[in-house]
């Protein structure tokens, strides 16, 4: 079926005009951002029945007239009849981070030698492998790999437990994966099924470091990609659960945010052993040891 | 995780009955997203309703393009043309009525809908439906 589509270059505080004059004769919206947190476009589909001229004498000319916006902002284009699935499929192909090669469940293709195949599906949870945060999560623990043998591990904020995963797939440990998000339990416990390592991960629903099977226990290696500030504001009791010697991994922060999660880790006589820069997310990799270097 | 918004999409599907054809295929498919665990994900939350129910849903998607959604009401027109008994509303309101609803099903309707309605009470839900129902032909009786 082909669909007709109505795109709208707006700034963010004017989405809301569009989607009123549009959603009433739209069969779906959607709005995202186009470069900045202040550029956005929106998109609206309507069925192909729908003549063009009301299109775009009524709907559009309205858009025009109510935002002042120039011709080359509001368009209309007749989107030929596509396989979406395919396309979607298509849109998620195989990524190769460090020692992983993560592909989705329509991968039919096979692994490359040498690396851990994790099958991670873009879904209900954070952590599909493609943001750098987790990306750059996933080549700390290829570099520690050969450096460190950790016997307890803890995955906090564990989204779809892909860093869990791949945790207890470097070192054939069992992985203690925590999020405060029942739905991303849910998804962890999906996807270790979905991989084999359903007696590997164990998933469990609590809020950070205090939650009653973190607290009391010490860990060799923690990973936590979640955001500066709640970071920051766990990094006392993150260090609580360290073990002496161990190593933590910190993710979700952006380069401009590196310095003030340093410092809060710095005053927990923490060391940064690497940073990881990707794009402007920036992933540390600290430890307890003397001999630690940036 | 570092969950930042990148965008929304705002559809309505039936209940039960997700798929990858048109909305939902060129919606979620132009904006990269998994068509498949979205329609997988929205009839497994569904399955316990009426099939085929229009439900409208807002995706929130994120900068790895996972995404959550949130399910709302159906619109208040399909309840009172279930309550009336009727395949569609008039196509010519304000002349004549094509059907009738009870207060006290205006009112169940209301109990349904107020969480997605801009209405202080009840009371005043009830006065909304009751305006919608008016421009779609239907008379409320007590």
């Amino acid at each position: 079926m082909n669909l007709w589509k109505i795109t709208v270059n707006v700034k963010q505080p004017q989405i809301v005009v569009v989607e009123e004059i549009l959603g009433y004769h739209a069969e779906a919206l959607s709005s995202y951002e186009a470069g900045s947190e202040i550029d956005w476009k929106v998109e609206a589909y309507f069925l192909p029945h729908v003549e063009k001229n009301f299109l775009e004498a009524t709907l559009i000319a309205e858009v025009q007239d109510q935002l002042k916006l120039k011709a080359e902002d509001v368009f209309l284009e007749l989107l030929p009849r596509a396989d979406w699935l395919a396309q979607s499929y298509a849109s998620f192909p195989p990524l190769i981070a460090g020692r992983f090669f993560i592909h989705g469940s329509h991968y039919e293709g096979i692994v490359p030698k040498g690396l851990h195949a994790l099958e991670i599906n873009a879904a209900t949870a954070f952590g599909s492998g493609e943001h750098q945060s987790t990306f750059g999560c996933l080549l700390a623990l290829s570099l520690l790999s050969k450096k460190i043998n950790p016997q307890k591990i803890l995955d906090m904020g564990t989204g779809t437990g892909i860093l869990a995963m791949a945790a207890s797939k470097l070192w054939s440990q069992k992985v203690l994966a925590v999020d405060c998000d029942p739905e991303s339990i849910r998804v962890t416990d999906e996807n270790a099924s979905l991989n084999k390592m359903a007696s590997m991960i164990d998933a469990y629903c609590g809020h950070g470091y205090k939650s009653q099977k973190v607290k009391g226990q010490k860990f060799d290696l923690i990973i936590a990609n979640i955001l500066a500030r709640p970071l920051m504001q766990m990094a006392v009791d993150m260090k609580k659960c360290l073990a002496p010697n161990g190593f933590v991994i910190l993710a979700g922060l952006l380069g401009r945010q590196e310095n003030m999660v340093l410092y809060a880790h710095f005053m927990q006589d923490l060391k940064l052993y690497k940073r990881i820069r990707l794009g402007e997310w920036t992933c540390l990799i600290l430890t307890h040891q003397i001999k630690a270097s940036s | 995780m570092a969950k930042k918004i990148t965008g929304y999409i705002k559809l309505v599907v039936s209940a039960g009955k997700a798929n990858p054809s048109p909305p939902i295929g060129p919606a979620l498919g132009q904006r990269g997203l998994n068509i498949m665990e979205f329609c997988k994900a929205f009839n497994a939350q569904t399955q316990g309703m009426e099939i085929g129910m229009p439900v409208p849903v807002v995706i929130t998607v994120f900068g790895d393009r996972t995404f959550t959604f949130q399910l709302k009401t159906p619109p208040i027109s399909y309840f009172l043309k279930k309550a009336a008994s009727l395949p569609k509303g008039s196509a010519t309101a304000g002349r004549g009525y094509v059907g009738k609803v009870t207060m006290a099903q205006v009112r169940d309707i209301a109990k349904q809908k107020i969480v997605d309605m801009n209405a202080n009470d009840i009371d005043g839900a009830c006065q909304m439906i009751i305006g919608s129902a008016r421009t779609m032909g239907i008379e409320i009786v007590e």
